[in-house]
């Protein structure tokens, strides 16, 4: 597309530099950056300069692949997701579900940062994803998965499923 | 990395955290000019977000153990967010800030205040933006979500911070603040120049202010319309109350005028300038309502005089003024068409009708134009008001069918050759005014009546004074009323130009055999108003011959038409060789009855009128009129009391003299001309009759039944471009219809009729 | 790393603070948003931690409720904002109604769907009307005990789609309550009420002029009444007649008040329409370049070759010709060719209709050929088309579904894989066979 190889060209001007929680410093194109709505809004409050961004709550691994994101998605106008759509976890991408393939550690990882730098699509397809670790599986599956202990006392556990008998399907 | 970690406050401890971020806010607030690094900023931001997403005090989740159903009914919000703290804080330090800024305000007043204010305002507004970005994972999660859940009292920290100032800054302070605002907004119009950018700073912060309570995404106007637009408009009402009051005692209307229209420019300049454009609906009608509904009574009765000293510019700002409110205009809309027609009125009585009414119509169409925009409601006054000076006025008070008589006649004037016949082009302006005048009258067919009378007289009598200037006339009539009306005028010349090709072919035949000059216009009875003549007449022998040869040559031409001679319109000329006063001799222009009796002197000198009366055959009337001006030209000379008296006798004078070498003796006899107008009138009822019975007939036959009234209605709207009928004479017509059979009435309905096939 | 230790142990700690550990709770329940229904109700059962999460009333604006076992006042509770409810066949009684919408639910809920609810009465409009103050959709199919709409002329503000089809006791006095809507109703749907008359239609006409949506029985209904509908309502996109008992008048009246936002058209059992009344409503739509996207001439019986050669539709996507025998072979062809967006040709019951013209042609816009109860399609035929049109799914005689050659199943247990459940219609995903197809995509 014509349009994204100019808007390449003109953000070539324009870097940014940011720290990671090691103290690692990234040079990336302003509208790269510019994602992150918390980089955004700082930058239009302080000003540019050629200081770089300190990002305390994010390791080098993870900015990287943020980074890797934010940079296949540049051209991307997002439209933010409103409550009144009807939300779905199916709908992802093959790039994005490639994207997401590692392990639950470096997911949760990204997650945590997407929702630190307020790059909403970036979380909401981490999140996506958990969701789908939890879609079809049994309550069994999903304690396994996500490594939780069942606290239900055998009788809780049956007033639980009474009381979900309303919005299940039989 | 080290030092990233340690300046940050541990995730889980309020205190630290807060008073972390307290600093930092308080640079935001209080000294954004130092700036403000990267470092800084993301800590705060960091530090926000790692209290917000730190899992303690999450008491939300199944801390206790389920129960039984409906045990946790009090407290079911699911989980638990974190921010409320955060967020409570928040608010007391805003509330503490501004009670600081509050409290340095009270030593300023006026300009000083507003200058404070405004200051103040710029930089809170500004830092609470920078605010609000810090605070944004706050924002996002735990305010979104409280919002969600319905509760009135959150708002995102940037509305926080706006209705902070509304509850600990501007609640104090408005009055003080309005009041400035009003001073320095009545100095600006007493003239001086003042800083208005400090009014719009207020008016910006005013509308900012207005949140909805409902929806603190949404704003509204009301702080704005309540604290700043009420209390401004008032002091405005006020000001220009005493103004005008105090103007209006000293000056003249048309001064005050002046300056109450400069007055309306002005305060409408101030909207634009620095105010809410909400505001311009209420502050402009306040200001129309002071300065031109509460002196509407002086400008009512000024209006007046202005009308008589013909003051257009200052009956335009009138206009302007009062147009603004609503029926300020009315009053001078009567008070215009009463004036119109006084105006009308007494130009009649001083000037010829006809001139009367185009000069006047034009000076007041101008002044509609002009002075009143060509609003719609003057020139229905100036519509009304013509067409009652033109239909009823001093000169036709008997009937309105004068006026058309009159204006007529005032045609004829125009296109009769004559001395004063007007330049080709004047002439065509003074066509158009005519057609103006016409537009009024009410009687159009009998306008048509004269004048095609008056048009068959200058064709018979060849007195048009130009052909382009009857047709132009003829066909501006035909725009006004359609074909119909100039159907038989058009026919007119359609016969002129015939009888010249006729009287060329006859010539050309004729030419060896005759001795006198002789022409004849051959006129379709049906388009002419020519009456049949009311005498027998024997044709001179001199003419008898040439006479019965145009006789023959027209009935070889056309066989089966009959001509009917109008020998009292004819004219001819006759040429003298008895008179010693001239060798050359006279040339009599006479007409044909003249012509029969002078030629009978060719025989002998001296007859009495029996003897005339028998040998021309001539009605006495007609005769005595004829020899009457004979007599009174001295072409003969009469032996007796009067003419026409038994045994009179009249010689010719063989000492006749004159100065000219053509001598007119064709004039027309007084009396001749009475009757003449009369019968016109009389043969307009005539056609109106069988206008308004053809009219009940077509609209009948279309509609097959009627009831009276709508049968009424309809011939009254039909014939409306001709003339406006009388009920009682439709009623007559529809007498007459259902005698002759046309229409009958419907059995057992009341006052229906229908039509009879 | 001492502090991340030290939120380690903090963690460990308070083990069953949060559903996720590493997670805040607002992410998770971002992650819980992305589920369905049925995957909630599993994951409520992971933990006591999970079950409270789960049921977080943010989670729940839009619910299904299958039944009311248990459907009690912490359930009520857990939907205190639920914005848009289906309680289809689900036994609910007018108790229950009144208990689900005294509570918090009865200000958020926007659309509520109580079909198939025979048990439901009249009183249950009565509370509904007093309490949903914001409900802007209001679903009744097959609740035959409701006969009186009064109470909802409290919500006229709001209230724009009323649903009330399938309802064999509704009479005409519905229409003198809905005419207090006036212009604000667009959505209104009466199939299968046969009480309603020309009168009850004729008032429809005069009051309700903001329709969009009108779905009405037809059974004993003349032509005048429904062509005032066409003068009156002029917004119209969706008009379906289930029952159609009118004549090439109501043709004509159509033609003549045709609005160009017509979009959807069904005539359902037509049968006294002629195949002249026909050619001309298709000449006509063709000069006015008027064109449909679901048309729906089923059991029309007049729609026959010559009629259709006059059909030119650009933005036809789906036609419904069941039960049109006088259709044959020599014109299938002709039809997709004329119309070349159809995407859905139904022609079940059309037993001179053979197929043999589709052989080795493609048809790249078509999806669906049903041909359930065409005996004179042969298999190998289908088996024809269907090669060389891989993604068409083609029915047959017996209702079997063949894609790319092979039989893929039952047709009213196959779906099209991408298609996707439009929230603002009711229907759920719908089969390949399903008559209903012809109303999805309005956006009414």
């Amino acid at each position: 597309m014509a349009t994204g190889s100019t808007s390449t060209n003109i953000s070539e001007l324009k870097k940014i530099k940011l720290t990671s929680s090691e103290g690692t410093e990234f040079v990336v194109d302003k509208d790269v950056g510019e994602k992150s709505i918390l980089l955004k809004n700082m930058l239009e409050d302080v000003g540019e300069n050629d200081m770089a961004i300190p990002l305390p709550n994010v390791t080098g691994p993870i900015l990287t692949k943020v980074i890797e994101y934010c940079t296949h998605h540049r051209d991307d106008f997002f439209i933010s997701q409103d409550d009144d759509n009807k939300k779905t976890s199916d709908d992802i991408d093959e790039w994005d579900s490639e994207f997401c393939k590692v392990d639950q550690g470096t997911l949760f990882e990204l997650i945590l940062a997407a929702n630190y730098l307020d790059i909403k699509p970036l979380l909401d397809l981490t999140c996506k994803t958990v969701a789908n670790m939890i879609k079809g599986k049994s309550p069994e599956e999903i304690r396994k998965t996500f490594n939780i202990a069942n606290d239900f006392t055998p009788e809780e556990e049956i007033q639980v499923k009474r009381e979900n008998e309303w919005c299940e399907e039989r | 990395m080290a030092s990233n970690l340690t300046t940050l406050p541990p995730p889980n401890d309020l205190e630290a955290t807060w008073s972390f971020l307290e600093s930092g806010i308080d640079q935001i607030m209080n000294r954004l000019e130092q700036g403000l690094s990267y470092k800084r900023y993301m800590d705060l931001y960091t530090g926000i977000y790692n209290y917000c997403t730190s899992s303690r005090m999450n008491p939300g989740f199944a801390s206790e153990p389920l129960a039984g159903p409906g045990s946790n009914i009090n407290n079911n919000r699911g989980a638990n967010l974190m921010g409320s703290d955060l967020y409570a804080r928040l608010i007391s330090y805003l509330e503490r800030h501004l009670t600081q800024i509050r409290a340095e305000s009270e030593q300023y007043m006026d300009e000083n205040l507003l200058r404070y204010y405004t200051k103040q305002w710029e930089k809170y507004t500004t830092a609470s933006s920078y605010v609000h970005h810090v605070f944004r994972y706050l924002n996002r999660h735990w305010v979104k979500r409280e919002i969600d859940e319905g509760r009135k009292t959150v708002y995102d920290v940037y509305t926080l911070t706006l209705v902070s100032w509304r509850d600990n800054m501007f609640s104090s302070v408005q009055h003080n603040v309005m009041d400035a605002v009003k001073m320095l907004i009545q100095r600006q119009r007493n003239g001086e120049t003042v800083e208005t950018g400090l009014i719009k700073l207020v008016v910006e912060s005013f509308v900012s202010l207005g949140l909805d309570d409902a929806d603190s995404s949404k704003s509204t106007l009301d702080v704005y319309r309540d604290h700043f637009e009420k209390p401004f408009v008032e002091a405005t009402q006020n000001y220009y109350k005493t103004e005008s009051e105090k103007f209006v005692s000293e000056n003249s209307v048309t001064e005050y005028m002046k300056k109450a229209e400069a007055r309306l420019i002005e305060e409408e300049g101030r909207v634009q300038a620095y105010l809410h454009p909400s505001t311009y609906k209420n502050l402009i009608t306040t200001c129309e309502t002071v300065l031109v509904k509460d002196h509407t009574d002086i400008m009512w009765e000024e209006f007046q005089h202005l009308l008589n000293m013909d003051k257009l510019e200052d009956l335009h700002r009138m206009y302007l003024l009062l147009s603004r409110i609503p029926d300020g205009l009315n009053p001078l809309r009567e008070r215009f068409e009463e004036h119109v027609r006084k105006a009308g009125h007494s130009s009649i009585e001083k000037i010829a009708a006809e001139d009367a009414l185009l000069e006047v119509h034009k000076k007041y169409n101008d002044m509609v134009q002009n002075a009143f925009r060509g609003e719609a409601g003057f020139v229905a006054s100036l519509d009304k008001a013509c067409r009652e000076f033109v239909n009823r006025n001093e000169v036709c008070k008997s009937s309105t069918s004068k006026s058309p008589e009159l204006l007529a006649r005032f045609c004829d004037s125009l296109l009769r050759k004559s001395a004063k016949n007007p330049e080709e082009g004047d002439l065509e302006d003074v066509l158009n005014s005519i057609m103006t005048v016409f537009k009024y009258v009410e009687d159009k067919d009998v306008f048509q009546k004269f004048y095609s009378k008056m048009l068959a007289k200058r064709l018979v009598n060849g007195t048009s004074a130009s052909e382009d200037a009857e047709s132009s006339m003829i066909s501006k009539l035909k725009e006004a009323c359609g074909f119909e009306y100039t159907s038989k005028l058009q026919r007119m010349f359609t016969d002129m130009g015939l009888s010249k090709d006729l009287n060329d072919n006859f010539r050309d035949r004729d030419n060896e055999q005759s001795h006198v000059d002789f022409s004849v216009l051959v006129l379709g009875t049906a388009s002419w108003p020519l009456q049949p003549s009311t005498t027998n007449f024997i044709i001179p022998e001199e003419v008898e011959k040439t006479f019965q040869r145009f006789k023959m040559f027209y009935q070889n031409k056309h066989s089966g038409r009959k001509l009917n001679w109008l020998f009292h319109l004819s004219k001819g000329e006759l040429k003298t060789n008895y008179l010693k006063a001239s060798k050359a001799g006279y040339t009599f222009q006479v007409s044909t009855y003249q012509m029969g009796i002078l030629l009978q002197y060719n025989k002998d000198t001296s007859y009495t009128f029996e003897y005339l009366s028998q040998s021309t055959d001539l009605t006495p009337d007609v005769l005595i009129g004829q020899l009457g001006t004979l007599v009174k030209a001295k072409v003969l000379l009469m032996e007796g009391d009067n003419v026409g008296d038994t045994g009179s006798r009249y010689t010719l004078n063989m000492d006749f003299k004159s100065k000219k070498v053509r001598v007119l003796l064709n004039v027309p006899v007084k009396s001749e001309q009475k009757v003449e107008v009369e019968e016109t009138h009389k043969t307009v009822e005539e056609d109106r009759k069988l206008l308004m019975q053809a009219a009940i007939v077509r609209i009948m036959k279309t509609r097959k039944t009627l009831k009276h009234v709508t049968l009424v209605q309809e011939v009254i709207s039909q014939l409306s471009n001709r003339f406006k009928p009388k009920v009682p004479d439709i009623k007559k017509c529809i007498d007459v219809l259902l005698e002759k059979e046309y229409i009958e009435r419907v059995d057992g309905q009341k006052d229906m009729f229908s039509y009879v096939a | 790393m001492n502090q991340e230790q030290a939120l380690q142990d903090n963690f460990d700690l308070k083990k069953y603070d949060r559903p996720l550990l590493f997670l805040p709770n607002e992410i998770t329940l971002l992650i819980f948003s992305f589920l369905g229904q049925l995957d909630k109700v599993n994951a409520a059962r992971v933990s006591r931690v999970w079950c409270d999460a789960i049921y977080s009333p943010s989670l729940w604006h839009e619910a299904m409720l299958y039944n009311v076992k248990g459907f009690k006042n912490n359930i009520l509770n857990r939907l205190s904002q639920v914005e848009f409810l289906e309680a289809r066949a689900s036994g609910i009684s007018d108790e229950e109604v009144r208990l689900l919408v005294i509570g918090p639910a009865g200000k958020t809920l926007k659309v509520l769907d109580l079909s198939v609810g025979p048990q439901l009465t009249n009183k249950c409009l009565i509370y509904i009307g007093y309490h949903c103050v914001n409900l802007e959709k209001l679903f009744l199919e097959g609740c035959n005990q409701i006969t009186d709409i009064q109470p909802l002329e409290m919500l006229v503000d709001r209230l724009k789609t009323i649903v009330l089809s399938y309802n064999e006791n509704l009479s005409n006095a519905v229409f003198w309550n809905l005419s207090s809507f006036g212009d604000r109703i667009t959505k209104l749907d009466l199939d299968g009420c046969p009480q309603i008359s020309d009168a009850g239609i004729e008032h429809l006409a005069a009051h309700l002029h903001g329709l969009r949506y009108l779905a009405i029985d037809g059974q004993g209904i003349n032509d005048a009444p429904v062509i005032s509908i066409f003068e009156h309502c002029t917004d119209l996109v969706l008009f379906s007649m289930s029952f159609c008992d009118l004549t090439d008048v109501f043709l004509d009246g159509l033609i003549r008040n045709l609005c160009p936002s017509l979009r959807y058209l069904r005539l359902r059992k037509g049968a006294a329409f002629t195949e002249i009344g026909f050619c001309r409503l298709f000449e006509h739509l063709t000069l006015r370049g008027h064109s449909f996207v679901s048309l729906d001439l089923s059991e029309c019986t007049n729609v026959t070759n010559i009629a259709l050669e006059s059909l030119n539709q650009p933005q036809l996507r789906r036609l419904n010709l069941d039960w049109c025998w006088n259709v044959n072979d020599s014109n299938i062809l002709e039809i997709l060719k004329r119309s070349p967006k159809i995407e859905e040709l139904f022609i079940t019951g059309c037993n001179d209709v053979t197929c043999e013209s589709l052989v080795g042609e493609k048809i790249a816009s078509l999806k669906i050929l049903n041909l359930f109860s065409c005996r004179m399609v042969e298999r190998t035929i289908i088996c024809g088309i269907s090669k060389s049109n891989p993604s068409l799914y083609i029915v047959d005689y017996y209702g079997e579904v063949y894609k790319d050659g092979k039989k893929i199943g039952l047709m009213d247990q196959v779906f099209i894989k991408e298609e996707k459940v439009d929230s603002q219609e009711r229907w759920g995903l719908l089969n390949v066979g399903s008559y209903l197809r012809f109303y999805r995509g309005n956006s009414v």
